[in-house]
């Protein structure tokens, strides 16, 4: 019977384990340095997780062999040993804290961009995103690089003004308002990101990153893709019935791409 | 290893039979009593109080979070004056938690007539607190100022209402001593019902004191 | 009144005051007062929530692999849900938010502690019944009205919730965001009854263990169920107050026009939303501030248990028991301080989100500390594999599997990829759904012979074991891969998502639904070993058959009312002393004297 746990303990361990050596279902390649010191932290992880993982059935299963077997001598009458639990407490301590600090910096660098915000926003293209059931809102600020006025009695979705935009606003007639984010590559984006009615969440598996859309409040996320592409735009964050086909494109493109397709939608606006 | 020992070879904190952490000796009474004796049916009863008192706290103290937090979020905070009669049920209620520490010297002195004397009256300052604090919302109510209206005045009506339900808990309990103390009936957790009512109704004092501290600063 | 008749193993008692046992049947059995017959009304409450929760979960899983297909039946159950048997993305969402909350409120909070802990903790410290009977019964009766109004979420106009067992608001606030009717009113108000019904079931068992503990019997001579419970009655008293206050406001917001939670500003679908500057975060706060602690409160026991029985069957004392104990009381403590770590990406603060971070890895070293423990405990043992060990040694497998995901998502880095991914629900099935549900089984399996006084069929409890434990693994396992993709959670189908589609997300739904349905089918392999075991088990006289050393083993089965006839037995020594050295048997009940131990002889030379 031990044997038998052992065998099927190492077996479930080893069939949870292999699909993550084998990388048979993976996360889509990452498109920004950010998303690449992610990636770094999450194999560390992945690393020293493993092999605890795998030492610890391991463990349990030899264990449950070895003195489960019927030659198996009278149980010791041991209660336990200070310098062993002293040794893996500190151990634990040590791998699973250390990883937090491993990652510090990563964290600082997507997240702490109150401060970042000071910084003069030499080439940062922003683009303000407004979730709503069941679409994203992307609007660009145009070529005055200010973003209009909005106003919540101006919403009308089927006229074509999801976030209420006061076109008569300072800096409000030339705002481009999109469904599908375009952007242009090696170029740093601030997206912005409102909500008109629930909760949602802005996720770009590539990016690596996501956060929450808050109505009331605004949240910022911030990266530079370096590889071209068309790449989805999910929602990750339960926010009604059409929850899982809340989606949108983000495409990174040339700058000279971006260009042409930003006069174009200028162009329909006049 | 002897395959047998005997028990005067084993380590000494063996011996005890704690695993290795012997704490008493097993003949040590080691805070414990006999179960039978009436002084400790009162300690317990006393303890579920205050035990109690911790799960209470903590709903209020979600409650003080909440405010704090909302007041400090937004512009729509409408901060108001608080009617005046509740000054008037603070006195009521102070009064109170005097006239249920007599109910308790009763119960020492053994006069069941001081007992329901006293426990009556605790209880009746109880309703008239309660009917004080109606009347507060009734004078908010009468300026305009509803549940509804800003996240100040549902504060108040929230924090109001959620210890005024508490109270009414333990003028319930008041009542049934009463009824308890009419029937004449054998009552032998008698004194543990009625030190535990006090403590509770101490407790329910000092939250309203602090209510109103925090109703004054935050508003 | 009978007299009971004394154990043998008991080496003295004290006696005291005998209650007289009720006659009728109402009083017997509905409305008792007796611990026993609670604990047994809160598992039986637990077993018919568990069912509900797992056919929900088919119909989620169902939906899953096939978004399309039409079951009849379903139609006929819930016309506006599914109509034509054709489940809709609402209907989806409902079941989802029922199962989570069922299994979380009614299962994992119900069986283990209120069941198990209401049962055996009065007689493992030595008492005749809880410090409070009557509170005790009001305590599950509340309980139970609870699980009506939540039941009946269900069969009101516009159906269950459909907004998570979290109910972040605006979702769960704003009517005209998801469905018109009062499901959300019901779920409301559901939890807040169910908030008072535990905090008064855990005054209960505090003030039990605090004061009722027999003779002799310190606190660190409890068995580590009892410290187990002791912990989890601390929790639940410090949690369900902030819950309750939370859900009141959240009632408000929904039904008189207060904003606590909803923000100003909010157009859904055109329409203006009358609600000005409340916050969602702060939901997120006084909801994870609960939660947090509510994951330890359905694992806790469960650890308990398995302590229990690892030792029991190992025969071999628990290893590091004072470390153990503290690892449990370490827990407790963090449990109340990384609420955070759930709203890595909700837009808090990323200051406090690091120190977060920090706290909750902390949280790995005492359950590292008690994996350790248990293999250490079984290291050196002479293990009988009964079907409670097999379970035991699941429980550890289930923990460390389950565990492990945590160091990822306890890491903010890390949780920006994965949050509100099928990673997070394989991380939490697997530790506090799955690996709680094993600490269930073992204990339901070593207790069943005290409890009824009969013995289950130990092959079927092997069987149903083997296939639980490769049907859970089988179930979740491939939820990390999902997670990997990345699959979020709470995707009523895959169809929208081109990365889902072409990731291979279809293959690995169908293996998930597949292993499922055959897990949930190994399940009434159980029901029926339980059913029969309790009116056609063998007959079990031996009152401790598993030759166990804590007291309930020393009675009866089923126990006498009052436990022990009205008497208090005497503590001699701590719960786990197997394998004594020149002991006459291989273990010593905590009831044994010296004298009882070594023999007559030996323990007058021991001086």
């Amino acid at each position: 019977m031990g044997f038998l746990i052992a065998i099927v303990v190492w077996g479930v361990t080893l069939a949870m384990a292999v699909p993550f050596f084998t990388q048979t279902w993976w996360m889509p390649e990452s498109i920004t340095a950010l998303g690449d010191e992610i990636d770094e932290a999450f194999m560390w992880t992945l690393a020293g997780t493993g092999v605890i993982f795998l030492v610890a059935q391991f463990a349990l299963g030899y264990t449950v062999w070895l003195f489960g077997r019927k030659s198996a001598g009278p149980a010791s009458d041991s209660h336990g040993n200070n310098k062993l639990e002293i040794l893996w407490t500190t151990a634990a301590t040590v791998i699973f804290v250390g990883l937090t600090f491993f990652g510090y910096s990563v964290w600082a660098e997507t997240r702490f961009i109150e401060q970042k915000s000071m910084e003069p926003a030499e080439g940062r293209l922003i683009v303000e995103v407004t979730g709503q059931q069941f679409v994203w809102n992307m609007r660009y600020a145009g070529e005055d690089s200010q973003f209009g006025p909005t106003d919540i009695n101006l919403i009308d979705d089927a006229a074509g003004n999801p976030v209420g935009l006061d076109r008569s606003g300072p800096g409000g007639s030339d705002d481009i308002m999109v469904p599908e984010m375009f952007v242009p590559v090696n170029r740093e984006v601030e997206v912005v990101l409102k909500s008109k009615d629930v909760l949602h969440n802005f996720f770009v598996p590539e990016l690596r990153i996501k956060l929450d859309t808050v109505p009331g409040l605004v949240g910022k996320l911030r990266f530079t893709p370096t590889k071209q592409g068309r790449f989805e735009i999910v929602c990750s964050e339960l926010c009604g019935l059409g929850h899982y086909k809340m989606r949108s494109f983000l495409h990174v493109v040339t700058e000279q791409e971006y260009e042409d397709w930003l006069a174009e939608q200028a162009s329909y606006l006049f | 290893m002897p395959a047998v020992l005997t028990p005067s070879a084993l380590p000494a904190e063996r011996a005890t039979g704690d695993g290795g952490f012997a704490a008493l000796p097993p003949d040590e009474p080691g805070g414990w009593q006999r179960p039978s004796g009436g002084n400790r049916i009162v300690q317990r009863y006393k303890l579920g109080v205050w035990i109690g008192m911790g799960g209470i706290l903590m709903f209020f103290a979600a409650l003080t979070s909440a405010m704090i937090v909302r007041q400090g979020l937004s512009n729509d905070w409408q901060p108001f004056s608080l009617p005046p009669v509740l000054y008037v049920s603070t006195l009521v209620l102070l009064l109170s938690s005097v006239t249920i520490e007599r109910a308790k010297q009763a119960l020492e002195e053994d006069s069941g007539d001081g007992l329901r004397k006293w426990v009556n009256v605790s209880a009746v300052l109880g309703a008239a607190f309660v009917a004080f604090q109606l009347l507060g919302w009734q004078s908010l109510a009468g300026r305009g100022i509803y549940l509804a209206s800003n996240p100040a005045s549902s504060f108040y009506y929230v924090l109001t209402a959620g210890h005024g339900l508490h109270l009414l808990g333990g003028i319930a309990v008041m009542a049934y001593i009463w009824v308890r103390l009419r029937t004449n009936s054998p009552w032998p957790t008698r004194s543990a019902v009625v030190e535990a009512t006090a403590l509770y109704w101490h407790f329910l004092d000092a939250l309203w004191i602090y209510i109103l501290g925090l109703l004054l600063i935050w508003r | 009144m009978t007299e009971v008749e004394v154990s043998p193993e008991v080496a003295e008692y004290t006696e005291v005051h005998r209650h007289p046992e009720p006659k009728g049947f109402w009083s017997k059995y509905i409305f008792s007062v007796d611990h026993k017959v609670i604990g047994i009304q809160y598992l039986l409450l637990a077993v018919v929530a568990v069912f509900v929760g797992m056919a929900l979960s088919l119909l989620v899983r169902l939906r899953l692999i096939c978004p399309e297909c039409s079951y009849p039946t379903l139609g006929t159950l819930f016309p506006v849900g599914a109509p034509e048997g054709v489940m809709t993305p609402e209907f989806y969402l409902a079941m989802l938010t029922m199962h989570g909350t069922v299994m979380v409120f009614m299962v994992l909070t119900t069986a283990p502690q209120g069941g198990f802990g209401n049962y055996f903790l009065p007689i493992q410290i030595g008492a005749a019944d809880m410090a409070f009977p009557r509170l005790n019964m009001l305590s599950f009766w509340t309980t139970f009205v609870s699980f009506l109004l939540l039941m009946a979420a269900f069969v009101v106009e516009g159906g269950a919730p459909q907004t998570g067992w979290t109910g972040y608001p605006p979702l769960s606030a704003v009517p005209e965001a998801t469905v018109q009717g009062i499901g959300q009113d019901l779920w409301l108000a559901s939890i807040a009854v169910f908030c008072i019904a535990s905090l008064l079931a855990a005054l209960n068992f505090i003030v039990t263990i605090l004061d009722l503990r027999a003779k002799g019997l310190t606190m660190m001579r409890l068995p580590l169920t009892c410290w187990t419970w002791f912990i989890t009655a601390i929790l639940g008293l410090l949690a369900f107050g902030v819950l309750l206050a939370a859900g009141v406001l959240l009632l408000m917001d929904r039904n008189v026009g207060t904003s606590f939670f909803v923000p100003g500003g909010l157009v859904v679908s055109d329409k203006q939303i009358d609600h000005s500057g409340g916050s969602p975060i702060l939901w997120q706060h006084l909801f994870w501030f609960f939660g947090h602690p509510e994951v330890y409160i359905a694992i806790l026991p469960g650890m308990g248990v398995t302590s229990h029985v690892l030792s029991t069957f190992a025969r071999k004392t628990v290893f590091g028991y004072r470390a153990m104990v503290y690892a449990v009381v370490a827990i407790g403590l963090l449990g109340f301080v990384v609420w955070g770590h759930h709203m890595f990406v909700s837009g808090m603060s990323p200051y406090s989100a690091f120190v977060f971070s920090i706290l909750t890895m902390c949280i790995g070293v005492p359950s590292a500390i008690k994996t350790f423990n248990w293999i250490g405990t079984m290291w050196g043992g002479k293990i009988r594999f009964t079907s409670p060990m097999l379970y035991s040694i699941g429980f550890v497998s289930l923990f460390v599997s389950g565990g492990i995901s945590g160091i990822f998502l306890g890491q903010p880095t890390i949780d920006l990829y994965f949050h509100d991914t099928y990673f997070v629900v394989a991380h939490f099935h697997l530790i506090m759904g799955v690996a709680a549900i094993f600490g269930m089984f073992a204990g339901l399996t070593f207790w069943f012979p005290k409890m009824f006084g009969r013995m289950m069929d130990e092959r079927l409890s092997k069987i149903h074991f083997w296939l639980t434990f490769i049907g859970v693994y089988a179930i979740f396992g491939p939820m990390h891969y999902l997670g990997m993709l990345p699959h979020p959670r709470r995707y009523a189908e895959i169809t929208g998502v081109d990365f889902l589609v072409e990731g291979g997300a279809a293959q690995l739904h169908l293996f998930i639904t597949v292993a499922a349905l055959l897990t949930v089918l190994a399940q009434f392999l159980f029901l029926y070993n339980f059913v029969k075991g309790i009116y056609a088990g063998k007959v079990c006289t031996d009152p401790n058959p598993w030759e166990a050393t804590t007291l309930e083993w020393a009675i009866s089965s089923p126990p006498p009312h009052d436990n022990f006839g009205g008497k208090v037995p005497h503590v001699y020594r701590g719960a786990y002393d197997f394998s004594l050295r020149g002991a006459k048997r291989d273990f010593a009940m905590q009831c044994n004297d010296d004298k009882a131990v070594y023999g007559e002889q030996s323990a007058a030379s021991g001086d």
